[in-house]
């Protein structure tokens, strides 16, 4: 076992005195998946993650947040997103006080630790950070939208810790009953002094012909350590729509798997992926077509600057039973600046005939002719490079439903890429 | 306004422009043919400042100013527009933004304010009306899925708007049809005026039977080699480039 996989069985089984029952379930899944061991950088599907971080991160369960960390929580709590719901979590446990679960009602329940076994028990090494969310996490929300009464929630996920005080763990499932619809914007939130380590799993579970929105926006602090995994599963005809767009922390990964389950099960993925300074996004999105007539159009818009790293690698397979299955795969990166670094991985495996796939990747420079066309309008050097930038993201954030919150991602975006004003949708 | 002595010109090591000379007065249309290759392209290119075309020697003025020395986009504020010959697409950058961006980038530099949103854009729904073009196009990325028609179009609708001093128009005929070509010579020519100077550079004389020139000159190996009026344009159709290439070389 490896060092850092003791020292997490160490900290688990420190605290597992006071743990229910079920924590010998947990706690023999965590033994487990430590004993195999932690993916490192020679995994294939980790290699371009930033793993040094966690080494020296706390994973044991903090504290409750008292009244100090519930105010810094509370501080960094963006505008509300229009129709929905708002959850707050506070270091992982949920926070009613700066929550308003509205008209949510029993669609919403919040489960104790050890009480949501993972769904899909993979046992790969791509989900040993799940297994360590299942061992730690104080609570775990579960979403449920029935047929008939759709939801629309947003989950803010604050994290306030430094990385000697414990790590947090928000922990979501989220399930789509048949014909039933559910919104999702998931907002993960960090001060720049937070050092913590921020471990997230979510497991979404579609049921025929539902439909999911699901939005993440990682806005973590510059120091935050991010791991994240999410597992999918759709039933026939079911519809996920996942946009995705990360602009903070020091290091994030997220381990992505969505399997499509059913017949004429279909998911799109808009992913993209914004770092400047020393920072390292990583996602890993596998995508599996075991139904006939399923169907993925995913699309990553990657920049990188200063000594940033950004990869994106997606995964798309399609299974012996996904006749008539289609895919559609874009990866596109931007670099700007000569000592960042950007990682696109299109991949495919067919074991099917009868299947249409397209996919493409590309990565450079800012495209000199657009750029001297800008400039060419008397556009400064500096507003038109950013507006490139701006651009080539635009593709990933116009997939964000919610107009006031596209305009704040926007703002962000804009003020990360050097201040564009934002670009107004039409005249 | 415009005055080029003796422009050399390097594209890659390799010499383009061998000593162009050209002065352009206001209230002027000029008309620059030539066959292909012969620098049309570059000259208008390094009028506008693009990156990669060294200049090894000869000077620019205009208005009394060095414009070699000024950067693309200082050029363009001080009223120098390009219409490309083959305009890029930018997804992403919507229409409507780029054409406010560069009116302010202009008024900037004249120490003026912003423009007023709402005149702003019943000036351009004006404008766009003369270039008979859907609204939609507003919010559509520049020239994103256009037809070379559209695209065309949408850089005479640029120049309306920003109503330059000095206008470069680049092979702007090219890839229109008769129709197309009647709608781009009604918006040059109601930019006409004594304040501005207008350079086509074409490789037919048929845009010229819409937008009449006050010369005609002819650009082969890197030179011009001869300048007239209307007259020589109607003799180059009939003619062609080769009695004069000859004398080139």
């Amino acid at each position: 076992m490896s060092a850092l996989a003791s020292r997490i069985l160490a900290e688990f089984e420190a605290a597992s005195p006071a743990q229910p029952a079920t924590a010998q379930t947990v706690g023999a899944r965590l033994r487990a998946a430590m004993a195999d061991g932690l993916p490192t950088g020679r995994d294939e599907n980790w290699k371009y993650a930033a793993l040094r971080g966690l080494e020296k991160a706390s994973f044991r369960r903090p504290a409750p947040p008292d009244a100090v960390r519930l105010a810094g929580a509370a501080a960094l709590l963006p505008n509300r997103v229009e129709g929905h719901c708002r959850l707050v979590f506070v270091d992982g446990y949920f926070a009613p006080s700066l929550s308003d679960a509205g008209d949510s009602g029993q669609g919403v329940t919040l489960l104790a630790p050890g009480a949501a076994p993972p769904a899909q028990a993979e046992d790969t090494r791509d989900f040993r950070y799940a297994t360590i969310n299942e061992a730690f996490a104080p609570n775990a929300l579960a979403v449920e939208a029935r047929r008939d009464a759709p939801l629309a929630i947003e989950i803010c996920a604050v994290t306030t810790l430094t990385a000697d005080a414990g790590a947090a763990y928000p922990r979501l499932l989220l399930r789509v009953a048949t014909e039933a619809s559910l919104s999702v914007v998931e907002r993960h939130l960090s001060a720049p002094e937070v050092t913590a380590l921020t471990n997230v799993s979510i497991e979404v579970e579609v049921a025929a012909a539902g439909k999911l929105r699901h939005v993440r926006l990682q806005q973590h602090g510059t120091r935050a350590q991010v791991v994240e995994t999410l597992r999918a599963t759709l039933a026939a005809d079911a519809r996920y729509e996942l946009t995705q767009v990360a602009l903070g922390s020091q290091a994030a990964r997220i381990t992505a798997r969505i399997a499509l389950a059913g017949r004429g099960a279909e998911c799109g993925v808009h992913a993209a992926a914004i770092a400047d300074g020393a920072r390292v996004l990583d996602a890993c999105v596998q995508i599996e077509h075991l139904a006939p007539q399923t169907r993925t159009r995913e699309l990553a818009r990657a920049i990188a600057a200063g000594r940033a790293r950004v990869a994106f690698n997606g995964h798309i397979r399609m299974a012996r039973g996904a006749t008539g299955a289609e895919s559609e795969q874009s990866l596109r990166g931007l670099l700007s600046g000569t000592d960042c670094e950007i990682d696109l991985r299109p991949q495919l495996e067919i074991y099917v005939d009868a299947v249409k796939a397209s996919h493409g990747a590309t990565t450079g420079k800012l495209d000199e002719q657009m750029l001297f066309y800008l400039l060419s309008r008397g556009l400064d050097p500096s507003t038109a490079q950013a507006l490139l930038k701006w651009a080539f993201v635009e593709d990933v954030v116009t997939h964000l439903a919610d107009r006031g919150l596209r305009r704040e991602v926007e703002r962000e975006i804009a003020t990360r890429l050097g201040d564009v004003p934002p670009m107004k949708e039409s005249a | 306004m415009l005055k080029i002595d003796d422009l050399r010109v390097s594209v890659g090591g390799k010499a383009v422009l061998k000593g162009l000379s050209l002065g352009v007065n206001a209230g002027e249309v000029h008309a620059i043919m030539g066959p292909n290759g012969s620098g049309k392209s570059t000259l208008s290119y390094v009028l506008a400042g693009r990156p990669g075309y060294e200049v090894t020697g000869g000077s620019v003025r205009y208005d009394g100013q060095d414009l070699l020395a000024l950067a693309p986009e200082e050029r363009a504020r001080a009223g120098v527009f390009l219409g490309f010959q083959y305009p890029v697409e930018i997804p992403g950058v919507n229409n409507v933004y780029l054409l406010k961006a560069a009116v302010n980038a202009a008024r900037k530099h004249r120490g003026q304010p912003e423009v007023d949103a709402f005149e702003f854009l019943q000036l351009v729904r004006d404008k766009m009306k003369l270039m008979q073009m859907d609204e939609d196009f507003l919010s559509r990325g520049v020239n994103e899925g256009f037809s070379g028609g559209e695209k065309k179009r949408n850089e005479i609708l640029q120049m309306l708007v920003l109503e330059p001093r000095l206008a470069l128009l680049d092979e702007t005929d090219s890839g229109l049809d008769i129709d197309a070509l009647k709608i781009v010579a009604r918006g040059v020519n109601t930019l006409r005026s004594a304040e501005r100077a207008i350079v086509l550079v074409t490789h037919y004389q048929r845009l010229l039977e819409h937008i009449v020139p006050d010369c005609v000159h002819v650009l082969a190996g890197g030179r011009i080699v001869r300048s007239g009026d209307r007259s020589l344009a109607l003799e180059l159709e009939q003619r062609g480039y080769d009695w004069l290439t000859g004398e080139a070389a």
